[in-house]
């Protein structure tokens, strides 16, 4: 069920979110997190519909934040909140609130989302489009344990992933770190079995991918050798070669679903390696909502020595 | 406070309410240092909910210099057997983040944990939190393993509404409360002995914030001053989010 409320504020949302759950009847949901999406109009529609089919492995509340602009100078200067609540059947498995924020609201929407948060549950914040220079700085990104960003949606990516560097706060993670985990586990396997050390290495890709980069550099820090970046025709990452006394490893990808592994002195063999959807890339962002710090190590992509939080 | 820390009274009426109570509020003490274990507060000028709202000194009729708290956090300590070394956490205020009205009671952390730290990095502790207003009802919150392969533990909650459970509305408090007047039922008064053990916990507070500083300015819209939140973290904890 939909609840439509025009110029409204966060108390009337949550009577509404309430009066939903008891319309529907059955709303014995335990929630584990609230997911907070920012947005604009356009890459709305997309966004909420990867949060609702991620929402069926993480039952969450999910907020989404739509910044209007308006284009008339009058209509700038009038601040005014519209709120969308969804329940039950048209929300997943949890409840999505879409927020649409005119005027100088728009500066203000954690002051909207603070009091829509669920009560200690983790609060997850997802930036499709647009992310912040700094996501842990942003009044948004603060209320978060876990900040998701795109290198895939921006014009530049490695001249952004180079302030992401910067301004890397425990618990910021990148969908295109996310993209790479089939790669990383296929590339631990692998090294596994050949047991050999790795004297070269190289990740080929389309130019700028981000992933590629970001895999070359995770390379780097954990393999301490020289990783060459080669550009092809793509889709995305196409190869990592490793080349150890013996011969390569690789694993190749040159399109589709299916990757070939191939080791020195064993017949190569298929794998599933494939392009996953955004749903997917979130879902599994957030099976675990501590800070990611391996993303940390790939980001620097020196060989620094690991110092894990929690010991 | 004086609900959540008795005994279980002999009977459900004002009598035994109040016995029990009344030993409740006569065993609390407060914390020696004053300065450190209490903070008071003053809501500023902030967004609140989505609308623009003024800061207390800048209401009309308000004084611009007024000392007056809109906010209030304390510690208190309830010094009997069932309750030793249990630190009691009272906040209250306006124009916080939503109006709510809770108690949570937060575990302890199990003495020994048999699962190593990383399968236990996202595990909170323990509570129970019965909503007094909205949406009464109560929830348990605990730790379970994640379904999978991997060992890794994770907070749940389970959850009882009265909204759900009950179709039919709670009645607001004070109709609730004059129909108890029209009925002579005395179960949710406080009687004078109780008001007057409250005040005397209180009192040495007031008197200590009349003599040193001024109320730390809040956001409106936000969870309450920072000083609150170092009040807490000198204790190693910090406050949950409603």
């Amino acid at each position: 069920m939909k609840i439509d409320l025009t110029d409204t504020t966060a108390s009337k949302i949550n009577k509404a979110l309430v009066q939903g759950r008891r319309a529907i009847g059955t709303p014995a949901v335990g929630m584990v997190l609230t997911m907070v999406i920012v947005t604009d109009e356009e890459n709305a529609y997309d966004a909420i519909k990867a949060a609702e089919e991620a929402s069926h492995e993480h039952p969450s509340r999910t907020l989404v934040v739509i910044k209007r602009h308006a284009r008339t100078p009058r209509d700038r200067t009038n601040s005014h909140l519209d709120a969308e609540v969804r329940v039950g059947a048209d929300a997943g498995t949890g409840e999505t609130v879409i927020l649409r924020t005119y005027g100088e609201v728009s500066d203000h929407a954690d002051s909207v989302v603070l009091p829509l948060l669920l009560p200690d549950a983790p609060v997850v914040v997802w930036w499709p489009v647009d992310a912040p220079e700094n996501p842990a700085k942003d009044p948004l990104g603060a209320l978060a344990q876990r900040r998701i960003t795109d290198l895939y949606a921006v014009e530049n990516p490695l001249q952004v992933l180079e302030t992401r560097v910067r301004s890397y706060a425990p618990g910021d993670t990148d969908l295109a770190w996310t993209r790479l985990t089939p790669w990383r586990s296929m590339l631990a396997a692998a090294l596994d079995q050949a047991r050999e050390r790795i004297i070269s290495g190289a990740v080929e890709a389309e130019e700028d991918n981000p992933a590629a980069e970001l895999l070359a550099r995770w390379l780097e820090a954990r393999l301490k050798v020289k990783i060459d970046r080669v550009v092809t025709a793509g889709p995305v990452v196409t190869a990592v070669r490793l080349g150890t006394a013996n011969g390569e490893v690789v694993i190749d990808r040159p399109e589709g679903p299916l990757a070939t592994l191939s080791l020195p002195g064993q017949p190569s063999r298929t794998l599933a390696l494939k392009v996953r959807t955004t749903s997917e890339l979130i879902a599994e962002e957030l099976r675990r909502l501590d800070a990611d710090e391996m993303y940390a190590v790939a980001l620097r992509g020196e060989g620094t020595k690991e110092t894990p939080s929690h010991v | 406070m004086a609900l959540t820390a008795m005994e279980e009274p002999i009977a459900f009426d004002a009598e035994s309410l109040l016995t029990e109570k009344l030993k409740v509020l006569k065993s609390v003490q407060l914390p020696e240092n004053l300065g450190e274990h209490t903070v008071r507060g003053q809501y500023a000028a902030a967004w609140q909910g989505g609308e623009q709202v003024l800061g207390y000194l800048e209401e009309d009729g308000i004084d611009p210099a007024s000392t007056t708290d809109t906010y209030a956090a304390i510690k208190v300590n309830v010094d009997n057997r069932r309750w030793a070394g249990v630190p009691f956490y009272l906040r209250t205020g306006k124009r916080l983040g939503r109006r709510v009205t809770e108690i949570a009671v937060v575990f302890q952390t199990a003495p020994h944990s048999p699962f190593d730290s990383t399968a236990t990095e996202e595990l909170g502790k323990n509570a129970i939190v019965i909503r007094v207003q909205p949406d009464e009802g109560m929830t348990v919150r605990f730790g379970s393993k994640v379904p999978g392969t991997s060992m890794e533990i994770r907070d749940v909650t389970m959850d009882f509404a009265y909204g759900e459970s009950f179709t039919e509305s709670s009645p607001e408090a004070y109709e609730r409360l004059i129909l108890d007047v029209l009925l002579g039922d005395a179960n949710l008064f406080p009687r004078h002995q109780e008001v007057e053990e409250s005040w005397k916990i209180l009192d040495p507070i007031e008197e200590h914030w009349a003599t040193h500083g001024r109320p730390a300015q809040y956001a409106s819209g936000s969870w309450g001053p920072e000083e609150a939140d170092e009040m807490l973290a000198r204790d190693g904890r910090s406050w949950r989010r409603p």
